[in-house]
């Protein structure tokens, strides 16, 4: 009697498991699925619809180890115009025979003219979408967007690769900031800070021998005729691209916001007209800003603390002598602190965009979130004085002590 | 009741902290955001403070009627019709924060991970859980709980060390929030974040260690409290609070977050399981609470056969509200105030009956 009971027991949750289990409504099959690596978007011709362009992996060119690449490109790009994002992947499908999935994506590109437009119509889409990432990697292309996606980077097998790369070389040398989708979000729903965006542009290459002035570029190879390069900071306010920033502006921002790491710079030497003195800035701790208020006028005082290791002199004059080291310090400190004030400048009066982040600092003094946001922190910003002070120490000098003397 | 055994004051301690704390997979760090802006975390503190309160007068009741749970004793001070009346009343709210919660993580699952399956399926699945494990009894649920309570507790760990990457202390400004009034004025109806911990009241007899309910309910509810604050505190921290409350599941958003430079990406999916598991453990107790004081209600010894009926209660409770949103909105806007009603009421009400009619063991005399 038991073991009857059982064994219908065991029968009725087979027949459950089978009816549960099988999964037949999320399945989806590795072979079936076009990867999508880089999503650009921007305005089509007509001001009222997208133009979606995907760059899909294609599969047999990636995985292949032996082909070599040859010449067939690794990524198909396909452009299609649609009212939406995921509409043109209807589109798209209509003549692609593998659904599109964005699950891989790493990069969305937006096209300037939809970022001058203002990205308020388009944001939602990046963010209520299950398969959309808030890692994604985020850039303004100043070039059309089908022409940057359709160069076949050398060095990598995959393009979306590539932006990756670029991204994280650019932060890492100050040339570009690395924005992530979420970091982008915040500081678009919040009003402490305007939102940027690495830009990323076409450069010709052939005329450019990759000389040592080029160095932003990463050298690659000469042959290609055109290049991706990551060109500055694209500077949002609200919603729109009002202007950009060049990439030592940029390495400014970043120093200003503490997220500069290192870069090699050269500068005149202070002594020596001719001369040319090369160094090695990195941080040497976060940037300190300081607020208060006086008589309704918002003071901020900004300390960039910075260290500097020479790597070249080219005029005979011994830097490493305590008395030069330090003139040498002051003299960059000088110069960084012009760059400092003239970026401010910039985004104070020709753009009005926070971009800094001094509404952080503005906002840690109230109390309420109501007092906040009467208080409308982006009407102030352009009148606020900043103080800048920039100290710069050399605290090393490579492995040679005093520069070659030709005899 | 025949086939309860007895719980182990651990077990106990671990289940009431996965049904306390549940919810924050859920909408529950986005409520507490929108309703406290920057000061999200400290209304969690607000509302623990008086349930902490509440927990006191329900401790006090346990400890008068040593061994007897809340329908025992409501009956012994009230007499059998309003005892009985209390007992419905529980029985009506664990009913409903099951059907409520069973429908926001059948959505959560099929928003995060199976986006084309269709709810009554998963549902079917979370209901047959649910059925299997009442079915066991509190025993099995609360075993599974402490065994799974460890693991829970390290993804948690696991997600909130990686988000702090991304989070920004100054986000916490403004301190105050809306202000302190506004902030005040929504502590008494969030107490109901901690409103299952009455469950106390329903498990204490079935509880091994008699002298240690008390210690049992402090600790689970100051560590609900502190994980509930942390999670709020960190959902601000990581978006701001103007973001934070545009988020449906602000956890999964958060493990979404998580990225160790290029090899560990889509942690979620990891993290998934034991978002799973908590909503297995979570469902059970509660259903096993519901189903309980139905049977205790009716005097019906043996409460099994009512599992299936009760289950298909829950699943078309559940399907009430028509979408995710509604069932959000109903859960944490409306309903709240009922259950802080009865969470902060019930003990209250017993308490002051006991004292006035003088029933039980007095304390210390």
């Amino acid at each position: 009697m038991k073991q009857k009971k059982n064994i219908s027991r065991i029968i009725l949750i087979i027949i459950i498991s089978l009816v549960i289990l099988n999964g037949c409504w999320d399945r989806r099959e590795l072979d079936n699925l076009a990867i999508v690596q880089a999503l650009g978007f921007d305005l089509a011709p007509d001001q009222r619809h997208v133009m979606i362009s995907v760059m899909i992996a294609i599969p047999s060119q990636i995985s292949g180890g032996q082909s070599g690449g040859g010449n067939g490109p690794n990524v198909l790009v396909v452009t299609k115009e649609a009212p939406s994002i995921y509409e043109a992947f209807n589109v798209i499908n209509t003549s692609l025979n593998r659904e599109i999935t964005l699950l891989q994506n790493q990069v969305i590109i937006f096209g300037e003219k939809l970022a001058k437009q203002g990205v308020q119509d388009w944001v939602d889409h990046l963010l209520r979408y299950r398969e959309m990432r808030r890692t994604l990697l985020i850039f303004v292309s100043k070039d059309p967007i089908l022409e940057i996606m359709t160069i076949n980077p050398k060095l990598e097998k995959s393009p979306a690769e590539y932006f990756t790369d670029l991204a994280r070389l650019s932060e890492k040398n100050g040339m570009s900031p690395e924005i992530i989708l979420n970091q982008f979000i915040n500081s678009y729903e919040s009003s402490v800070q305007e939102s940027v965006a690495p830009v990323i542009g076409l450069t010709s290459a052939t005329t450019a021998k990759s000389t040592s002035s080029d160095s932003n570029s990463g050298g690659k190879p000469e042959k290609v005729e055109k290049e991706i390069s990551t060109v500055g900071t694209a500077v949002f306010k609200q919603d729109r691209l009002v202007g950009y920033l060049d990439n030592y502006e940029t390495q400014t921002f970043q120093m200003i916001t503490s997220h500069f790491k290192e870069a090699m710079l050269t500068t005149k030497d202070p002594l020596d007209k001719n001369g040319k003195i090369s160094f090695r800035l990195s941080a040497g701790g976060p940037t300190k800003i300081r607020y208060h208020v006086q008589a309704g006028q918002e003071f901020f005082a900004v300390t960039i603390n910075q260290e500097a290791d020479l790597i070249s002199i080219q005029s005979k004059i011994d830097y490493t002598k305590p008395i030069y080291e330090d003139r040498l310090g002051k003299y960059i400190a000088a110069q960084l602190k012009r760059r400092v004030e003239k970026l401010l400048n910039k985004a104070q009066n020709d753009y009005q965009a926070d971009i800094f982040g001094f509404g952080i600092k503005v906002r840690n003094t109230m109390l309420t979130t109501t007092d906040w946001q009467k208080y409308d922190w982006p009407k102030h910003f352009p009148n606020a004085k900043i103080k800048v002070k920039v100290n710069v120490s050399i605290r090393r000098v490579g492995v040679q002590l005093r520069p070659p003397d030709p005899s | 009741m025949n086939n309860d055994g007895k719980i182990g004051s651990r077990e106990a301690l671990t289940l009431l902290i996965i049904i306390m704390t549940g919810k924050i997979f859920l909408s529950f760090p986005r409520d507490m955001v929108l309703l406290g802006q920057t000061a999200g975390w400290f209304l969690v503190i607000l509302a623990g403070l008086v349930s902490l309160i509440a927990f006191a007068f329900l401790s006090n009741l346990l400890k008068r009627f040593p061994g007897k749970n809340l329908l025992q004793i409501s009956t012994e001070i009230f007499g059998m019709v309003l005892g009985n009346v209390f007992n419905c009343i529980l029985f009506f709210f664990f009913l409903i924060i099951t059907a409520l919660f069973f429908r926001q993580f059948a959505e959560s699952f099929i928003i995060s991970i199976l986006p084309h399956t269709p709810i009554s399926v998963i549902s079917l699945g979370f209901m047959f859980i649910l059925v299997y494990s009442c079915h066991l009894g509190i025993e099995a649920i609360s075993r599974l709980a402490q065994f799974y309570g460890p693991f829970v507790l390290l993804a948690l760990i696991f997600i909130f060390g990686f988000s702090l990457k991304n989070a920004d202390f100054q986000q916490l400004a403004p301190v105050f929030g809306p202000g302190i009034l506004p902030l005040l004025k929504e502590t008494l109806p969030q107490t109901s974040i901690f409103s299952e911990i009455l469950l106390l009241g329903i498990i204490a007899p079935l509880i091994r260690e008699k002298n240690k309910l008390f210690k049992i309910g402090i600790t689970s509810l100051l560590i609900s409290i502190v994980i509930s604050t942390l999670v709020t505190a960190l959902v601000t921290l990581v978006y701001n609070y103007e973001s934070a409350n545009k988020l449906l599941f602000p956890i999964f958003q958060l493990a979404r977050l998580v990225s160790i430079e290029r090899f560990a990406q889509r942690t979620e999916a990891f993290f998934v399981f034991l978002w799973f598991f908590i909503a297995g453990l979570n469902l059970s107790g509660l259903f096993y609470s519901a189903v309980t004081r139905f049977a205790q209600t009716f005097r019906i010894k043996n409460y099994q056969p009512l599992i299936i009926p009760l289950g298909l209660l829950v699943y078309t409770i559940s399907l009430i509200p028509s979408n995710m949103t509604q069932s959000v909105d109903f859960n944490s806007f409306k309903m709240n105030n009922y259950y802080a009603l009865i969470f902060l009421g019930i003990p209250l009400i017993l308490w002051l009956g006991a004292l006035i009619l003088r029933k039980g063991i007095r304390s210390k005399s």
